[in-house]
């Protein structure tokens, strides 16, 4: 379980740190509405009490990507994706190409997990509960997990070839340590990238802020 | 009857029209009423959405009610913070879950802690605890405040369910979720509001319908084609189903809630309107109240109808009935022997071609008046046909008595012929038609021998030179004719009953009369299609009368057995020969250029009168066995060929019998036989004869 008071962690597992520096920014997310468009007739305020937070935060659904830099020699690691309270947690995680993820059913019915539009690859199969069933993921790219039973049981998985990225504390700042050189910044929010943007890492500390854009209107042409 | 049928014509016409127009007008009606009948079922599905709406706001509150209970938000309260003995919380929470469903009789109600941790169930799974549900959305917003609804799919069961936050003093304590299954009992209840069959799906299968519609099982299919529209439209449109004859109307649309991600939708039927057939105007028509029909404006529909009906009869009657009439009357005077020409101005149209047509039959038959002006049966008319043996006035002619040899000596082998089982060297089987009784139509037109006259009566010298040519060796007629011989003779005619020119040693014998007679009235009705001849090269000879041969309807011998209705018409005029002995009192009989055996005068009518009268006169001899076999099988050999279509005018007894008598001698001496057995029978649909020797 992702602790929720996650500030700036960084992942810099694998990658090999020459000439290190340090990036350090802001994501700005949209202004959420006070009430999630969930498809329902009806989703109203108690009137007693003011609403408490999402749960879970949406920063911890944001992935900062940093793409250009060399390949390092890279351990993979293993990454475990828990099932429970009827949700995958963490929702959104990124591995490597080559990196396995491990499903562990900690739910006290059977999920059966399958990969949305790549069934080939993960087709539905059933995970008791206690269980776990692992995926391994040799291509860049997103994909999306679902459950044949609990249709939002639903989650992503982010394979990435830069081993540079980082996710959001609750507050929204991310802290990587790369090598100096020129890059790519990207964002990954709501199963897509959001933003993509040049930045150059020159020496020791680096400031960015990004500003995710709203998303479109419901109905609005993309 | 131009203007009748012209007249029923258009009357038919304007039926078809009318039944073409209430046909065709109703098309666009019903189209109209189909598209009536869609925006019901999108107003159907409007409501329905409405009512699901309220209905799930109903459960909010319910909920948002069960959730203020003090009980329940303490407990609640206390497993958040993760109390020491959670069993102890849970039973206490259960126990006020199950009192509220009490009330509620809902199929499940859930409560959980503030971080989505289920304390207690009552109704699905009440057993189980402790397992977290925050991730289902609904209870995620619950957990933050929100009140709302969702439909979920849960072990192939679809719920409709509420949550509401559980608030304990200024935070939230847990949520708390009521559900109940969507089922049969939602269905009938919409059902009831809406007024059209409600199906729920799920999963590719029918949960629950408010009634057995045959094309239930076609509407998971509908919805996985119609997923985008309904997706995006909220349902889909009125979509027109066939099945197993019955026609619908359905409406898709998607429940609401994440069970949407799994098929969860509603159907809303109604049946079609039939098409408009005749059949169903039909049907429509008798089962709307008269009361209702409109009377007034149908009036002058049916009056019209019906004038148009009694026009087309007037004229029907005038045209057609009368006519009919008229002449069946003028053709029932013709059958009782009024024998005058049609009036065939009175009769319209074709009518008159009939009549016309029997005007020409009797013109060319003879005019009627000389018909009704004709000496009586049995005079002596020159031409005068012979009476048949038998015949009340037979006096006899006493220039026509050949004593002499048979003129009737068939040439060739007699058709008749046993079995072929009786012997292999039997001839053919007797087949009249074919090789005997030929149509005389087909036959060439030979004059016949002149009718007896004394002017016309060859001498015995020409009789004698005339069968001298016959072969001799034929001998049927010879024992027929003494068969006729051995009869026993009737007395002797009158002197004052014997014609003028025969002398009183010249009377005939009526034994001698009887053969004659035989020997010359056969040639003279061999004519009579289906007449049995032994002679198969003269087929039909003597047909023919000549025209001038006195009256157009002549007695058939065969009136003896049958009634008056045989009397038959001279079958075709012929032109007159040239008299023989007129003028020419040595001249010989005409040969037939076919046979010579139709070379033989045929009696004086005076002859046959004498006949005739002998007959009358005296007692009426005793039949030869032979004569009565033979009658029986005349008459069977008649109804057969009446039964079989085959016309019988010409066929008298005592031609047949004379065939019969030569034929039965020829058998007799050629197998060596007792006797012959002749039957009748039918063979290609036509009367034949078959002969049978018996020799025990």
């Amino acid at each position: 379980m992702v602790p929720r008071g996650l500030v700036a962690v960084v992942f810099v597992g694998w990658a090999s740190v020459a000439a290190a520096a340090s990036v350090r920014g802001t994501v700005m997310l949209p202004t959420e509405p006070r009430i999630a468009d969930h498809e329902s007739h009806w989703r109203v305020e108690n009137g007693v009490l003011p609403l408490g937070p999402r749960v879970p935060d949406p920063h911890l659904d944001v992935i900062v990507v940093l793409e250009g830099a060399p390949n390092a020699n890279a351990k993979v690691p293993n990454t475990v994706v828990e099932l429970h309270g009827l949700r995958l947690d963490p929702r959104v995680t990124v591995v490597p190409i080559g990196g396995s993820v491990e499903f562990k059913n900690s739910d006290r019915v059977p999920h059966t997990l399958y990969m949305d539009r790549g069934t080939s690859l993960m087709p539905p199969a059933p995970t008791p509960s206690g269980q776990s069933r692992t995926q391994k993921f040799f291509a860049a790219g997103e994909y999306r997990i679902r459950d044949e039973e609990y249709p939002h049981v639903e989650g992503t998985i982010v394979v990435l070839q830069s081993p540079y990225f980082a996710r959001l504390d609750e507050k929204g700042n991310f802290k990587l340590e790369v090598p100096e050189g020129k890059y790519t910044l990207k964002v990954f929010f709501r199963d897509k990238w959001v933003v993509s943007q040049p930045l150059e890492v020159a020496g020791r500390a680096n400031e960015v802020t990004v500003q995710v854009p709203a998303p479109p209107p419901a109905g609005a042409k993309p | 009857m131009f203007w009748s049928k012209t007249w029923f014509l258009l009357i038919a016409l304007a039926g078809a029209l009318a039944v073409a127009v209430a046909l065709l007008a109703a098309r666009p009606l019903q189209h109209d009423l189909e598209r009536e009948t869609g925006a019901r079922l999108e107003r159907a599905q409007h409501s329905a959405s409405l009512l699901l709406k309220v209905n799930a706001r109903k459960w909010i509150d319910t909920a948002a009610q069960v959730s203020t209970d003090a009980v329940l938000a303490e407990a609640l309260e206390q497993a958040t913070k993760g109390p020491a003995d959670l069993g102890l919380v849970h039973k206490t929470v259960q126990e006020r879950l199950r009192y509220f469903n009490e009330k509620m009789k809902v199929d499940l109600v859930w409560a959980t802690d503030a971080r989505g941790r289920v304390i207690a169930r009552a109704g699905l799974d009440d057993q189980v605890y402790k397992d977290g549900i925050e991730g289902f959305p609904l209870v995620a917003d619950a957990l933050r405040g929100l009140r709302g609804d969702d439909a979920w799919s849960i072990g192939g069961k679809l719920y409709r369910v509420a949550a509401s936050p559980v608030i304990a003093r200024d935070h939230y304590a847990g949520a708390l979720v009521v559900g109940q299954e969507v089922a049969g009992e939602l269905a009938q209840s919409m059902k009831r509001v809406l007024d059209v069959d409600v199906a729920f799906l799920l999963r590719g299968r029918v949960l629950a319908a408010s009634a057995q519609l045959p094309l239930l099982g076609q509407l998971p299919l509908l919805v996985d084609q119609h997923a985008e529209e309904m997706t995006q439209n909220g349902r889909s449109a009125p979509l027109m189903i066939d099945h197993a004859g019955e026609s619908y109307l359905v409406v898709l649309a998607p429940f609401v809630g994440e069970a949407q991600d799994h098929k969860a939708a509603y159907a809303l039927v109604v049946p079609r309107q039939p098409g408009v057939t005749l059949g169903y105007l039909t049907s429509q028509l008798l089962a709307m109240d008269p009361k209702t029909l409109p009377w007034m404006q149908l009036a002058p529909v049916g009056g019209g109808l019906l004038l148009a009906l009694i026009i087309g009869f007037v004229l029907m009657r005038l045209e057609a009935i009368g006519p009919a009439k008229r002449l069946a009357r003028e053709s029932q005077s013709l059958a009782r022997g009024d024998v005058t020409r049609l009036d065939d101005g009175r009769h319209p149209g074709r009518f008159g071609t009939v009549a016309r047509a029997v005007n020409t039959t009797l013109d060319r038959l003879g005019s009627a008046p000389r018909m009704t002006a004709s000496p009586p049966r049995g005079s002596d008319g020159p031409f005068s046909r012979p009476e048949p043996f038998g015949a009340r006035d037979p006096r006899p002619e006493p220039a026509f008595v050949p004593r002499q040899e048979p003129a009737f000596v068939p040439r060739q082998e007699p058709a008749f012929a046993p079995r072929q089982e009786f012997s292999t060297s039997a001839p053919e089987s007797f087949s009249p038609r074919r090789e005997g009784f030929a149509s005389p139509r087909q036959e060439p037109m030979v004059p016949p021998p002149r009718p007896s006259s004394p002017a016309f009566a060859p001498t015995v010298q020409e009789e004698r030179a005339q069968t001298d040519a016959e072969p001799p060796s034929v001998p049927e007629f010879e024992n027929s004719a003494t068969v006729q011989r051995n009869r026993p003779s009737p007395p002797a005619l009158p002197r004052d009953s014997m014609p003028s020119l025969m002398e009183p040693d010249d009377r005939p014998d009526t034994s001698e009369l009887r053969a004659t007679e035989i020997r010359n009235v056969s040639p003279m009705m061999t004519s009579g299609p289906g007449m049995p001849t032994m002679q198969g090269n003269a087929p039909g000879r003597g047909d023919t009368q000549p025209q001038e041969a006195g009256p157009d309807f002549v007695e058939s011998p065969s009136e003896l057995l049958t009634p008056l209705k045989h009397r038959i018409p001279t079958p075709r005029p012929m032109p007159s020969p040239v008299p023989m002995g007129v003028g020419n009192p040595g001249a010989s009989v005409q040969k037939d250029p076919f046979d010579d055996q139709t070379a033989v005068a045929s009696p004086s009518e005076a002859l046959l009168r004498a006949a005739r009268d002998s007959s009358q006169v005296a007692p009426a001899p005793v039949e030869d066995p032979l004569d009565t076999e033979f009658r029986q099988v005349y008459r069977d050999f008649i109804d057969t060929k009446q039964a079989c279509g085959e016309p019988t005018e010409g066929i008298t007894f005592d031609k047949f019998s004379g065939k019969l008598r030569s034929n039965r001698q020829q058998l007799i001496t050629r197998y060596s036989c007792k006797t012959v057995k002749f039957q009748v029978y039918i063979k290609d649909g036509k009367a034949a004869l078959k002969a049978t020797p018996v020799t025990t």
